[in-house]
């Protein structure tokens, strides 16, 4: 998996639950096969972001990138139905998904004997993005290909860490 | 025959999907209000007229369990009640199902043949009870007999 960091620190222990989470709600949901890919950038594009945080026995923060085509795809096939990037029913759709990993990501978690609780998702829709993350924080990002286009799935971990996108 | 349920989701995309994967299951005619959350959905709720709820856990203002403990405790309502949630670990389900006494529960994401297996043993449990009376959910049950 392409990383931030160089090491695997503690609080990203069972992390590969987040992108084992993805790939199979990607799957199902919206009937995407998604491989990884080591690009990092998604490109200078139109983008929707969702982040969702898991707090307890983990404190990180899940955030999925679909680039325009992708993420129409992805709403498309999920909501069984067009939605415009343009529209607020994107970010309830993307944010939906987000909020379906993250459900998935709780479920493999409690499984391993890790309890956590979901919040509420943000979404955010912009161009040009870069996320960076505080000093300190560890982050784990792995961008994935797919049939209508890339995307990318990350988790960040650590005790008051916060992003500036 | 009609079924009026309630839609609790703070998702208008999963109230949607919700919606249609509740008219694919043929169950009955659905006739639907929505509540964008547990606070609007104790608003709009009428015993008179609301047969079946499908509520969601996560949800601003006032969450889906939330909700379901203010119907039942402080409404003293027995309303049919079917969480669809992301909420999926059994300690949840357990405060659901047990302390709660919701009627029903489906993980997301779910797909119409999902919805009917969990839906038509809470119809069936509201027939029993309405047996003897006629009334309306024993027969809905006689019908799907």
């Amino acid at each position: 998996m392409a990383t931030e960091t160089e090491t695997i620190g503690p609080e990203l222990k069972h992390s590969e639950c987040v992108q084992e989470a993805a790939v199979n709600i990607f799957g199902t949901t919206c009937k995407l096969t998604v491989t990884p890919q080591d690009e990092n950038q998604v490109g200078n594009s139109d983008v929707v972001i969702a982040i969702i945080s898991l707090v307890g026995q983990v404190e990180w923060s899940i955030f999925i990138g679909l680039p325009r085509a992708t993420a129409c795809a992805c709403a498309a096939r999920f909501a069984g139905f067009e939605i415009p990037f343009e529209s607020g029913d994107m970010g309830d759709a993307v944010g939906e998904l987000a909020n379906i990993i993250a459900g998935d990501v709780k479920a493999r978690l409690d499984a391993r004997g890790v309890k956590a609780d979901i919040s509420l998702p943000m979404v955010i829709r912009a161009q040009d993005i870069q996320v960076l993350v505080q000093r300190n924080a560890r982050t784990l990002k792995q961008c994935y290909t797919s049939e209508p286009g890339p995307l990318w799935v990350g988790v960040t971990a650590g005790k008051g860490h916060s992003f500036v996108i | 025959m009609d079924i009026h349920a309630m839609v609790v989701d703070d998702s208008g995309i999963m109230r949607k999907m919700v919606m249609r994967a509740l008219n694919e299951t043929k169950l009955a005619t659905f006739v639907f209000t929505e509540a964008v959350d547990g606070a609007d959905a104790l608003t709009k709720f009428d015993p008179a007229k609301i047969q079946m709820m499908f509520v969601d856990w996560n949800m601003p203002n006032m969450s889906g369990i939330e909700l379901v403990r203010a119907l039942r405790n402080e409404r003293s309502s027995k309303v049919p009640i079917v969480m669809i949630t992301t909420e999926g670990t059994m300690g949840k389900v357990e405060e659901a199902m047990d302390q709660c006494a919701v009627n029903g529960y489906v993980i997301k994401p779910f797909t119409a043949e999902v919805l009917t297996k969990k839906i038509q043993p809470v119809i069936d449990q509201m027939a029993q009870g309405q047996k003897k009376s006629g009334g309306f959910f024993g027969r809905l049950a006689a019908k799907l007999s």
